[in-house]
């Protein structure tokens, strides 16, 4: 009986005029909006290339121990997945920070990928089939005329929801289908098994999400008899998990956490580095530098390499508050973003394409750990050079043709679904309520109890999740001043070469050289 | 007879459960938004005068507009510090205000007037008017009007401007409240920026009732009022969605962008290769070789700039055939955070580097918003198009209601 039902419910949805609409309307979005994603994908690519074409070349060319920094630039490729999810971060934003020249239309864009398709007209055509899916049939009359055929109510209900949920997933299996035929057709985008389990899973989550939101329609229609007001009370729920909540509670976690002003702390920064350790520096170098040594043996004799890193550390330290503080100010908009279903999909579905929150961390460490092999590399053939030619500066020919270049390496399977995991359960957890209630108000219509029960689960295991229990939900860390911190290995790699032309160039007294006579120093080399 | 129409539609909606809980929802929105972003505006011209006490040469500061309250646009984009290294003309540039990287959490980010009217108000405009004709004759109240001696046209009139008052009013409220507490925390420069402001209100007006002309449309072509709203969502979400989020990838089909990344990196890599040479000794010629490269590297910096500007006129194009777009660019130019004015603070912070490296003025960066006129004009440009397509939406609503079959219950 249960099957008839649903049978009846699939066909019955299928050849509606709403159906029709909103599947039209769905399915061509998803093809306009694979076919821009795809010419960007690959645009963005040859300038990836491009890019890395360059950096090999000039580094061939020129590389030399004092400016090896600005020759040594990690680039980011983009992710195969950025073809149908946009990253939670754009990749510029995490290699150099923001430039003059960034798109200003950035600023008001809105995106149109897999998430905005499935998370805003998926769940709304998933609210438009079930608003009155319980309350036409009362008015109708069908539901009496169902229920004195002696079917339990049970089966009813189970057989509406899935027949319900059926036809709502229809178009996004469609959509998905249809992605993964073009995505196997245009081939040649590094798409590996992996990334075929990932879309597996985002597709999954998908209809998790869209039976959710069928499920909370058809409770609502259980509950309201007005087939206008029901459909009201759906659009009015979906605005504000759809639209209002994610809106809001960045502007909430701003509030309740303040940031320390990365402007301020970039000053702070320079201020130690180009005043406070040159001055300390220069204090114990220049004397030696007067006996007639050069800078890097009166470098090696003092303790100013030991000097340097107590300003380092310092630095260090700044920085580590300014991170710790933006991880907290996240973490706490994502965790009140996750009082709507739409954040906990948009979330899940970026840790699973591996372009959410926790690729930060990824890129970060992937980054950090180049950046110190390079390092040592550099170090260890710029002192190899010294040994060899006595002739030899930091200005000299650097050969680094075994130096390890930046290869950026997705993450791994195990992590994509771990990072997903507590928002995939937030999700399920969200599932549950208007399953129950659906199931209550139209059995026994004495929800309130077992509601009170449910939600008391609901929450504990939410809180259990976000605050990191269970060991599901690994820390949310790493955000923002990347640019900052990736920045900072090469900049200390480079510390005593500046350091030398600072002391060399504007002379032991003073700092406040005025503009002219700064440009002169730097022109002159 | 208008009047009495208009009255009694006027009073049906005022006392419905829907029309409260839009205004309540509305009002909420728009003034917990007031209060995030005033207190992000004043965040933005703290750290301003930070940079400015800083006594940097190097550091240059583009102070935030307060009118971003209305509709932040591309004041985010605009209001910024910049670190400047003249010699290879490199920049670190902060966005003001802002210490924390956007990570996506929605498909709407900010919570400006701007997008309450592009967003709520214009579904409000729609959930208000979807029942309006298929509703009333599905209960076949609308018969009963009609041999009641009132004709459709005044029906129809009737309807649109109940509907227009009740969504306009509680909004202008919102907009004078909003105007006082920007006045008491001295954020209004002078009459220029009422102008605007009000320039920006009527603006909203208009597109409000563009909205409230579709659901009109779609309550006359529907028969049943739950079709109205299907249909009324989904073209909403054409509207206000997939269109605004297609025009740039569209405009980037027509115009050919180059990567500034790529740019950026190779003017680096040229300059220390140039300097690398001349330390070496290999090159001889080192002062002409370099202001050869770096008037190489401003022209190709022009070039890409003005490909950029084609770009933006490609995309102003485009987005005519979209009225949120429209709405959008129109609103963002007139309270000054438009696109023309993020490329003339480009400009300015360019031409500032340019100063300094030519050695013609060392002068304090000084930065003026474009004028009054200028924002204007193409804002001005941008309405037209927009009231030329809501005057043939009204004469498309009018039609329909006029050839409507009273006999199709």
């Amino acid at each position: 009986m249960i099957l008839h039902v649903a049978k009846k419910e699939v066909l019955e949805h299928i050849k509606s005029f709403r159906f029709s609409l909103a599947f039209l309307f769905i399915v061509l979005t998803f093809f306009v909006m694979l076919f821009m994603r795809h010419v960007d994908y690959r645009a963005k690519f040859d300038d990836y290339q491009l890019r890395v074409r360059a950096q090999e070349l000039s580094l061939d060319k020129f590389a030399h121990y004092n400016r090896i920094n600005g020759l040594i630039i990690p680039i980011l490729p983009p992710a195969p997945m950025e073809i149908i999810v946009e990253p939670a971060v754009t990749s510029s934003v995490m290699e150099s920070g923001r430039s003059l020249d960034d798109n200003p239309f950035d600023a008001t864009k809105i995106p149109l990928d897999m998430i905005a398709i499935v998370g805003l007209l998926g769940s709304l055509l998933a609210l438009l089939l079930s608003y009155d899916s319980i309350n036409r049939e009362i008015h109708e009359g069908t539901i009496r005329l169902l229920l004195s055929s002696g079917v339990p109510r049970i089966k009813i209900i189970i057989g509406k929801i899935l027949g319900g949920s059926l036809a709502a997933v229809l178009p996004v299996t469609v959509i998905f289908l249809l992605a993964s035929l073009w995505l196997a057709i245009t081939g040649g985008l590094g798409w590996g098994v992996n990334l075929w389990i990932s879309f597996m899973g985002i597709f999954l989550v998908s209809l998790i999400y869209i039976v959710f939101f069928y499920c909370l329609g058809a409770f609502l229609s259980s509950v309201i008899l007005d087939q206008t007001l029901s459909a009201l009370s759906c659009f009015g729920i979906w605005v504000v998990f759809v639209i209002v909540v994610p809106v809001i509670s960045p502007y909430i976690a701003g509030a309740a956490i303040k940031v320390p002003d990365s402007g301020q702390m970039q000053r702070q920064i320079d201020h130690i580095y180009n005043v406070e350790r040159d001055d300390a520096i220069r204090k114990i170098i220049m004397p030696l530098i007067a006996q007639g040594l050069s800078f890097e043996d009166a470098w090696d004799k003092t303790n100013a390499a030991e000097l340097n890193r107590t300003f380092q550390d310092r630095v260090d330290a700044l920085q580590k508050e300014f991170r710790n503080a933006s991880i907290r100010q996240s973490k706490l908009s994502i965790h009140l973003a996750c009082v709507s279903p739409y954040s906990l999909y948009l979330a899940s579905v970026e840790e699973l394409s591996g372009l959410g929150f926790e690729r930060f961390q990824h890129i970060e460490n992937v980054i950090s750990n180049w950046g110190q092999n390079a390092r040592e590399y550099v170090e260890h053939q710029h002192n190899e050079a010294r040994r060899r030619d006595t002739a030899y500066t930091i200005d000299s020919k650097l050969d680094v043709p075994d130096m390890p270049r930046f290869q950026y390496v997705e993450l791994g399977l195990s992590y994509k679904y771990s990072n997903a995991l507590p928002y995939i359960l937030l999700l399920l957890s969200f599932f549950i309520i208007p399953l129950f209630l659906y199931l209550n108000a139209f059995i026994t219509k004495k929800a309130l109890l077992r509601l009170s029960f449910v939600l008391i689960f609901v929450c504990a295991f939410d809180y259990n999740l976000l605050s990191g229990g269970g060991n599901y939900c690994k820390p949310l860390r790493s955000v923002c001043s990347l640019h900052l911190q990736s920045l900072a290995g090469f900049r200390n790699l480079l510390i005593v070469g500046e350091l030398r032309q600072n002391l060399l160039q504007s002379g032991a007294a003073c700092h406040s050289v005025d503009l002219q006579n700064q440009r002169f120093c730097k022109s002159t080399g | 007879m208008l009047k009495n129409i208009i009255l009694h539609e006027t009073l049906l909606h005022l006392t419905s459960f829907r029309f409260q809980i839009i205004v309540g929802l509305l009002v909420i929105i728009l003034f917990s938004g007031l209060a995030v972003n005033i207190s992000n505006y004043k965040n933005k011209v703290s750290e301003y005068n930070e940079v400015l006490a800083a006594d940097d040469s190097y550091r240059i500061a583009v102070p935030p507009n307060p009118l971003c309250v209305f509709a932040e646009g591309m004041d985010s984009y605009s209001s910024m510090s910049v670190a400047m290294d003249i010699l290879v003309s490199d920049f670190k540039v902060k966005t003001l205000g802002k210490n924390n990287v956007s990570i996506r959490l929605s498909a709407f980010e900010t919570l400006d007037f701007g997008f309450v009217v592009k967003v709520l108000m214009s579904l409000s405009a729609i959930i208000i008017t979807f029942a309006s004709v298929s509703g009333e004759r599905f209960s076949g109240t609308l018969k009963l009007a009609c041999a009641s001696g009132a004709s459709k046209k005044n029906l129809m009139l009737g309807k649109l401007m109940a509907s227009f008052i009740c969504l306009s009013v509680p909004f202008l409220i919102c907009a004078i409240i909003s105007c006082i507490v920007l006045a008491l925390n001295n954020m209004l420069a002078g009459q220029t920026d009422i102008i605007r402001i009000c320039l920006f209100v009527l603006f909203s007006l208009i597109y409000i009732l563009f909205f409230l002309l579709v659901g009109l449309i779609i309550s006359t072509i529907t028969r049943r009022p739950q079709e109205s709203l299907v249909t009324g969502v989904l073209v909403w979400l054409l509207l206000v969605f997939v269109m605004p989020s297609l025009s740039p990838q569209v405009s980037k089909l027509f115009a050919d962008l180059p990567s500034t990344r790529a740019m950026e990196e190779a003017r680096i890599q040229g300059w220390i290769g140039m300097v690398y040479e001349h330390e070496n000794s290999v090159d001889r010629d080192f002062n002409r070789r370099l202001g050869k490269m770096q008037s190489g590297f401003d022209s190709e910096w022009e070039k890409s700039r003005n490909q950029f500007a084609g770009y933006a006129k490609i995309k102003r194009w485009i987005d005519l055939f979209s009225p949120s777009d429209i709405f959008n660019n129109a609103s963002i130019e007139i309270v000054g955070n438009g696109i023309q004015n993020a490329l003339h603070t480009k400009n300015a912070v360019l031409q500032y580097k340019n100063n300094l490296l030519r050695e013609s003025d060392f002068s304090e960066f000084s930065f003026q918003r474009l004028g009054f006129l200028k924002d204007l004009l193409p804002s001005l440009t941008s309405m037209f198009v927009f009231c030329v397509e809501l005057c043939i939406l009204l004469l498309v609503a009018y039609r329909k209601f006029m050839l409507l079959d009273l006999r199709e219950g």
